[in-house]
């Protein structure tokens, strides 16, 4: 299989091509502000329906490294962060940019984004095959825990107010409800549409919530529209710090890849979160915490090192268990079942070739990264300069385009500008819409495995807490409610 | 708005929203014995969904009148949008993806573009060459067609 594999990637020069098309498309989505990796995979799910599946997903693999690795040009160059994952990378890299470092900062970030990518992509390919062998015992039992237990982390994605990121999740459950039912068969909430017995499609959904939504409010916001920002300077030989200097930050390189990469792997954090809490943690750690903020490469280094290990940690849970950890992962799975790859720990028995064709797609793609980003970085920062105005129309029409062809039906066109207008009403109203994205996957698994486990058991809930597994994930699961209503408590006080 | 205001909208519209999901609910027939049926969950997360609302509505409730934020929001910019794209979902496959796509950029543009830096060329340009663009990547390309709707492009 790995040598299938090795044919259907490595020998393949469309398939590289792929890639490198992926990656740097990746990073111009990811460097311009307003324009993020999730919505480079939206655009270009649909184009890779029509691909052989290797050749498809392989376009995915190369958008999601290059939109979160291009984050880091306009949060050093402009102080905003291109992605959401990036956040962490203004601390330093924009004092660093203050004191005519620019290039430094950016050399830093692209060859610490490489590291971390590369850690985390190996721990993938040792971590996910143990990991499948484990859950090939699971039942409905322990994914219904685990599916429990991934609901409740909705919570550390609701941003200021727990309570609406609750409502949000709720709400997105609820809409994975619309169709045939699992189990029985029994057709529910279509109000009389057959184009609702399949349900909504996830695409559909994404591309209404995150990029018809974020167009509206570009419109609301127009007089905004210039950048009025400066755009610093650069120059740049290199990567701009010498093997010595970097490798002296060995221990922020690992701890930094650690938390990266148990974020992605724990659902429904993602990337912003890991940059905060590696930059956070490498202060913490730090002989010299004082510096931090001041435009020292360490924080760069922490933020973009972690940021690029969620990579290969969020596929573990997705190409194991189908569990999607954030929005980017959500589009991959819809990638791979559009191809009959079906995640879960029968993955490396079934599809194996594709796997690993994952593995091989993801290192090529990082070693591409590596060197475009660097070489083609003054072509990446010209395009920073590209009018939104002109942009952002441009974008809607492929969001429209990516709908009809998800499905060639007309009614996913309506619903993409009917959840573009509801994102719109819940950014109004304070209401987050990643808790809902993440409810919206998760719902038909919490429900279709608490059915099936029940079934099995003839209607004895019991099972949920004599199975050991199943046990541990509902315990940690009450676990993580009990701390977040804590926190909110004391909060509040 | 205010943050209060914000939060009783939130509440009482999930809370109108749990309520018609558990009424929905109550129409699901049970089919198989050993099962929960397929209106069990629903209900749970309806009424989870009320519950959480009740809460989100107390809380509401008890908050101090906070200041009404000046909005800086250009209204006419934001309806336009909303417009333009409702029009555009709604012609996409009557009018066909062509047409409908060249006059929805070129208004777009033409109300995101603020007025000194407005260029009709270039909106032009980009109006028709976009889309011509985008369909033959799409036919030709990877052969996946688009609508072609009333006069056959």
């Amino acid at each position: 299989m790995v040598n299938q594999a090795i044919h259907m990637v490595l020998l393949n020069p469309f398939c590289l091509a792929l890639i490198f098309i992926g990656v740097v498309i990746g990073i111009i989505f990811g460097s311009i502000p307003g324009l993020s990796a999730s919505m480079a995979l939206i655009l270009f799910l649909p184009m890779s329906f029509g691909m052989e599946p290797m050749n498809g997903i392989a376009l995915l693999v190369g958008l999601y490294l290059g939109g979160i690795s291009g984050g880091l040009i306009s949060a050093i160059l402009l102080k905003i962060p291109g992605t959401a994952s990036s956040i962490a990378t203004v601390f330093d890299g924009g004092p660093m940019a203050d004191k005519g470092e620019a290039g430094k900062a950016l050399g830093v970030g692209i060859l610490t984004s490489f590291v971390g990518g590369l850690i985390s992509i190996f721990a993938l390919m040792f971590i996910s095959p143990y990991l499948a062998k484990v859950t090939l015992a699971f039942t409905s039992a322990e994914y219904f825990a685990i599916a429990v237990f991934a609901l409740t982390i909705i919570s550390s994605l609701s941003g200021k107010s727990l309570i609406n990121g609750i409502l949000a999740g709720l709400f997105g459950i609820a809409l994975s409800l619309v169709g045939i039912a699992p189990v029985d068969g029994a057709i529910r909430f279509t109000f009389g549409q057959s184009h609702l017995y399949g349900g909504f499609d996830t695409v559909v959904i994404l591309i209404g919530l995150y990029a018809v939504t974020d167009i509206i409010k570009t419109g609301f916001d127009r007089h905004n529209i210039i950048n009025n920002q400066t755009k610093y300077t650069y120059n740049l030989k290199g990567y701009g710090i010498s093997p010595k200097e970097y490798l002296s930050n060995w221990r922020n390189i690992i701890q930094s890849a650690l938390i990266g990469l148990g974020i992605g792997i724990l659902p429904g954090i993602g990337g912003s979160t890991s940059s905060l809490l590696s930059y956070s943690a490498a202060k913490g750690s730090s002989k010299h915490p004082e510096k931090f903020g001041t435009g020292i490469v360490d924080g760069v280094i922490a933020s973009e090192t972690a940021n690029n290990a969620v990579i290969g940690g969020s596929l573990i849970p997705l190409i194991t268990m189908g569990i999607p950890g954030n929005v980017a992962t959500a589009i991959f799975l819809g990638g791979l079942t559009i191809h009959g790859i079906s995640p879960g720990p029968l993955i490396f028995q079934k599809s194996g070739q594709y796997v690993y064709g994952i593995f091989i797609a993801l290192l090529v793609a990082n070693v591409i990264m590596l060197i475009c980003e660097r070489a083609g970085l003054r072509l990446f920062v010209k395009l920073l300069d590209i009018p939104k105005y002109y942009l952002l129309p441009v974008v809607m029409v492929c969001c429209v385009i990516g709908a009809y062809c998800s499905n060639y039906s007309i009614f996913d066109v309506w619903c993409v500008a009917v959840f573009g207008l509801m994102g719109l009403a819940f950014k109004v109203l304070g209401v987050p819409s990643t808790p809902m994205i993440i409810g919206f996957i998760l719902g038909s698994m919490t429900e279709e495995n608490l059915r099936q486990a029940l079934m099995q058991t003839g209607g004895n809930w019991s099972i949920f807490v004599t199975r050991p597994i199943s046990l541990i994930f509902l315990l940690i699961a009450v676990l993580s409610v009990a701390m977040t209503i804590r926190k909110q408590v004391t909060k509040k006080k | 708005m205010s943050s209060k205001k914000k939060n009783l909208i939130v509440s009482l519209v999930f809370m109108a929203f749990g309520i018609f999901l558990f009424v929905e609910s109550m129409g699901i027939k049970h089919m198989m014995k050993n099962d929960v049926g397929s209106a069990f969950f629903p209900k749970v997360v309806a009424v989870a969904i009320i519950g959480v609302s009740a809460i989100r509505l107390v809380m509401a409730l008890r908050e101090p009148e906070g200041e009404k934020k000046a909005s800086d929001n250009d209204t006419m910019g934001g309806l336009l949008t909303i417009l333009l794209i409702g029009g555009y979902v709604l012609a996409f496959q009557p009018v066909g993806f062509i047409i409908s796509t060249i006059v929805y950029l070129f208004l777009q543009i033409l109300v995101l573009v603020p007025k000194e830096k407005r260029s009709w060329p270039l909106t032009i340009i980009i109006s028709v060459v976009a889309p011509l663009a985008i369909y033959g990547l799409f036919t030709y390309l990877i052969s996946s067609p688009l609508p072609k709707g009333l006069w056959g492009y």
